[in-house]
């Protein structure tokens, strides 16, 4: 579960670097149906591994720019502090890769029920 | 049923996409802009800033680009097309938001991209004429091959920077609104400047002042706006004689009574709006050389209006700032000269009443026949929205506008629909980017006589000195010759007596060299003593600015670098000087508790410098908004725009007859005196400051009643400076209140080794996310200058020249 947890992660990261935003849903698409777990872990699996991708990825350029841009990005969305605005980045992505693996690990164990 | 939950799943995921896909409101898309690697945090700086050698195509030759500690560009290249090529790739590079912004708005497409909320200014926009405008300016470039030449280098720089952008890297700016930059033209540098003549050249009264002559009647005009010889100080020494006849014109022999009307919403002027600038010959300096000074002052935000840069190639090495999106530095200094400039108020901006002859507009009355019109069908994109479609009326004096009757007017029925237009300088064909040109390239005041030459709007008094020892100011621009007052009023649009009939031919614009007084200077006031032969105004800045300038400088000698910082700097309020201890004696103390006379006291003790930490300042401008007010409220409570006197004006009037007619408010049964009215007044600014700042406390510093802001472009929360604890008021030198002041300070010390400082209130890049990005406001808010490091040739990778720590310079080598 680590290695899928992981892959998703990574690849999620990678594709991110060369395609839109939405990118990071493919790899819960792809491994989510090789997992066979329930729909719940599924979906945490998916969420947490992107968002932890995301989450850091915002981080290390927070902390390498000294916060420069974030600070005043938060003042935009009326934020308080400026650590929400990565914990609503690393949520987004999170959400989309979470419904990506939950879908097609639904789709995978539809198609193994027989009825 | 077994693919249900799949289903469910799918749906709700394809769902997210699309919610975040989306933009809702003012909200950005927040998928792609919270996105780590493409969204707001791409922007945010975390690269040192290195050099960089490679390919840029389009260049012609090897070109290098040196950015100092600041993040300044000096540049330096083999020929001119490079150097504006480079010059419009840097702007591009630092500032491409701004750009794009400002020529949206000049021509009249702000709905495009903001939605249907702009929809109104961009209609008056295109009523205005502006793109017509620009046109005009395009095909008088064209003519001339050299600007052409440069106009082209220049977009073609921009483009290249534009060309090289993923959508990942596109300014902040654009992700929030979610759009995309598009290809710069030559039109696009022409409707900069047509932004600028807007900006600074289309004030006027005339509606007003039609209005308040048919309200009051003359005798109030006399009164509040014609000339006022005592308060006189102007641009040009009344010393100074006029050694030629005016061109004559014909006049009307009754002044036309136009219709009162509500007119046209006027394009929101920015309050305070002016500028300084001097020059000192040598025999005033230390040096023995001249000194120029500069500041002007707009409407202040980030990122600023000005960008800072050097450009040399063969026959031209020039430093100072320039204006995003066109070529050329606008105030700056080269080897052997200095110039700066401050704006000229005179009156190139007039409405005529037109008679159609019916609702087709095709044909109106002129000149006793009637004259074919033209129509242009203006298109306007709204984002969210229909496309509107505008049908523009033009006549021989300009475009038309509808506009609403006032609501005194009993002469005209309801119905009826009066039509004003506009005659302005702006729709005159100009090629203000060849001035700047050959400015750059000046060697001496011949060359600058003749590069202003080429200069028509927004008029400036431009300043200049020389390492030949020359100081000198001409009040440069195009102005139309006319007779005494034409255009206060709204003009006969049927009568050619009101017709621009001609110019003001340029050797007559008002002019100095080398007076005796030793140094020359404007402030926005009147350009001439009332001995000039020729009308262009009632309307200028109060003397105030003015006389301080000239005083302070007529007592200086061996002045240095550090004096004329200073003076830069200085808050000295003549308004107050003039009014407050009038204010003093009038207001009754029996009736005060005893903070309120604690508060008089301080006034009276007070120096009368608008400096942060004293409270005084915010006392006595809240007590003088509220006098103001309070004496001319109840006057001016009508439903149609009037005209109001100038805040010297009214002082002027008070201080001489301190119980005439408006003090006294109409709407009470009994006369108030001005002692009453000054009481009045004082205990509600005391409460108001209470009110907003609580009790009487350091909290009331002027520092922070100043409320001195700087906001971004967009007004857009998080991206501005904010609370900048300020010194300065619209009366001093230091022109800083609310968000407008010193847009850029400078002072050049001509001589051998040309020295020069200065600031502006922001930073080289545009990026919020940039270190750059307002690195400067703090010197700024202080009154330090930056020295401006101009170099003659390519520096060494270290410079060396001020002896101090060597600071690294950042080298772009770029090669065709």
């Amino acid at each position: 579960m680590i290695i899928l947890f992981l892959l998703i992660a990574l690849n999620a990261f990678f594709l991110n670097l060369v395609l839109p935003w939405w990118s990071v849903a493919l790899p819960g698409l792809f491994f989510g149906y090789r997992m066979h777990v329930t729909p719940i872990r599924a979906f945490g699996i998916g969420f947490f591994a992107v968002f932890l991708a995301w989450g850091v990825h915002a981080l290390y350029i927070h902390i390498a720019s000294a916060g420069v841009l974030s600070v005043r990005i938060a003042e935009l969305f009326g934020l308080k502090q400026d650590w929400i605005l990565i914990v609503i980045t690393a949520v987004i992505g999170g959400m989309l890769s979470g419904f990506a693996t939950l879908t097609s690990s639904l789709l995978s164990q539809s198609r193994n029920k027989k009825y | 049923m077994k693919y249900l939950p799949f289903s469910l799943s799918l749906v709700t995921g394809l769902a997210l996409i699309w919610v975040l896909n989306t933009r809702w409101g003012n909200i950005p898309p927040m998928g792609p802009f919270m996105d780590p690697d493409e969204g707001f945090w791409a922007q945010a700086e975390r690269q040192p800033f290195s050099n960089f050698t490679d390919q840029l195509p389009g260049v012609i030759d090897s070109v290098e680009v040196y950015f100092d500690d600041r993040r300044v560009p000096h540049v330096f290249a083999q020929n001119d097309h490079d150097l504006y090529y480079m010059q419009g790739y840097l702007q591009a590079r630092d500032r491409l938001f701004q750009m794009e912004l400002q020529t949206y708005d000049a021509a009249g497409r702000l709905s495009e991209l903001i939605g249907p909320s702009l929809v109104e200014r961009d209609r008056q926009s295109r009523r205005w004429g502006m793109v017509f405008g620009a046109e005009h300016a395009l095909a008088e470039v064209r003519k001339h091959e050299p600007s052409w030449t440069i106009f082209k280098a220049y977009s073609a720089g921009v483009n290249a920077y534009i060309n090289s952008l993923e959508s990942e890297q596109y300014p902040l700016e654009y992700k929030l609104l979610d759009i995309a930059p598009e290809p710069w033209t030559p039109l696009k540098t022409a409707l900069l400047h047509k932004n600028m003549t807007r900006t600074l050249a289309a004030g006027n009264s005339d509606i007003s002042h039609s209005n308040t002559l048919a309200y009051f009647g003359p005798e109030f005009i006399e009164q509040f706006f014609d000339k006022d010889h005592n308060l006189l100080d102007p641009i040009i020494p009344i010393s100074r004689s006029w050694d030629f006849e005016r061109i004559r014109v014909r006049r009307p022999d009754t002044l036309f009574v136009p219709k009162v009307v509500r007119g046209v919403q006027p394009f929101p002027v920015p309050e305070g709006i002016g500028s300084n600038n001097w020059a000192v010959s040598g025999d005033k300096t230390a040096s023995g050389y001249p000194i120029l000074g500069n500041d002007p002052h707009l409407r202040l935000t980030l990122p600023s209006i000005w960008y800072e840069i050097q450009l040399c190639a063969p026959g031209v090495n020039t430093y100072g700032v320039s204006l995003l999106g066109a070529p050329g530095v606008v105030i700056g200094f080269n080897e052997q000269v200095a110039w700066g400039v401050t704006n000229v108020a005179s009156d190139v901006l007039d409405w005529y009443e037109i008679r159609f002859e019916n609702e087709g507009k095709d044909r109106y009355w002129h000149d006793g026949e009637w004259k074919p019109t033209t129509k242009r069908i203006e298109e306007i994109e709204v984002r969210g929205g229909e496309t509107m479609v505008d049908t523009v009326v033009y006549t021989h004096h300009g475009p038309v506008s509808e506009v609403k009757i006032g609501d005194m007017h009993e002469q005209v029925g309801a119905n009826e629909s009066i039509y004003h237009a506009l005659r302005w300088i702006a729709h005159e064909p100009s090629n203000e980017i060849r001035a700047f040109y050959q400015l750059n390239r000046a060697k001496n005041y011949d060359d600058y006589v003749d590069a202003l030459t080429h200069y028509q709007a927004p008029a400036q008094n431009f300043v200049f000195a020389s390492v030949e020892g020359d100081i000198a100011l001409w009040v440069n621009g195009r102005f139309p010759n006319k007779w005494d007052g034409q255009g206060r009023t709204v003009s006969d649009g049927t009568d050619p007596l009101y017709d621009w009939q001609g110019w003001i031919p340029r050797e007559h614009n008002p002019h100095i060299k080398n007076p005796e007084r030793g140094f020359v200077s404007s402030a926005n006031q009147e350009s001439t003593a009332p001995d000039y032969p020729y009308y262009m105004d009632d309307v200028y800045a109060p003397f105030e600015r003015g006389r301080r300038i000239n005083d302070r400088l007529s007592e200086m000698y061996e002045i240095t670098k550090d004096d004329m910082q200073a003076l830069l700097m200085d808050n000295y309020s003549y308004h107050a000087s003039e009014i407050l201890p009038s204010m003093l004696e009038w207001v009754k103390t029996d009736s005060l508790s005893p903070i309120q006379i604690e508060v008089l006291d301080s006034l009276q003790a007070w120096n009368f410098f608008n400096n942060a930490p004293y409270r005084a300042p915010s006392v006595f401008r809240s007590w003088w908004i509220v006098l103001y007010e309070i004496i001319l409220g109840d006057e001016y409570d009508v439903n149609f725009p009037l005209r109001a006197p100038a805040r010297d004006r009214l002082v002027q009037q008070l201080k001489d007859n301190p119980n005439f007619w408006v003090v006294d408010d109409q709407t009470t049964q009994r006369v108030e005196t001005i002692q009453d009215q000054a009481t009045i007044s004082f205990k509600k600014a005391f409460d108001d400051l209470t009110e907003s700042y609580g009790p009487w406390s350091d909290d009331w510093d002027w520092g922070w009643v100043i409320n001195n802001n700087i906001p971004h472009l967009t007004q857009t929360n998080g991206l501005g400076a904010l609370n900048l604890y300020s010194g300065g008021g619209t009366e001093s030198v230091n022109a800083t209140h609310g968000s407008s002041g010193p847009s850029w300070r400078m002072i050049v010390e001509l001589g051998p080794e040309i020295k020069a400082w200065g600031v502006y209130p922001g930073g080289a890049s545009g990026n919020p996310g940039s270190p750059n990005y307002d690195s400067m406001i703090e010197s700024w808010r202080t009154g330090e200058l930056y020295e401006l490091r101009f170099y003659k040739e390519p520096p060494l990778d270290y410079d060396i020249s001020s002896g101090q720590e060597p600071k690294s310079l950042v080298k772009w080598s770029l090669r065709p």
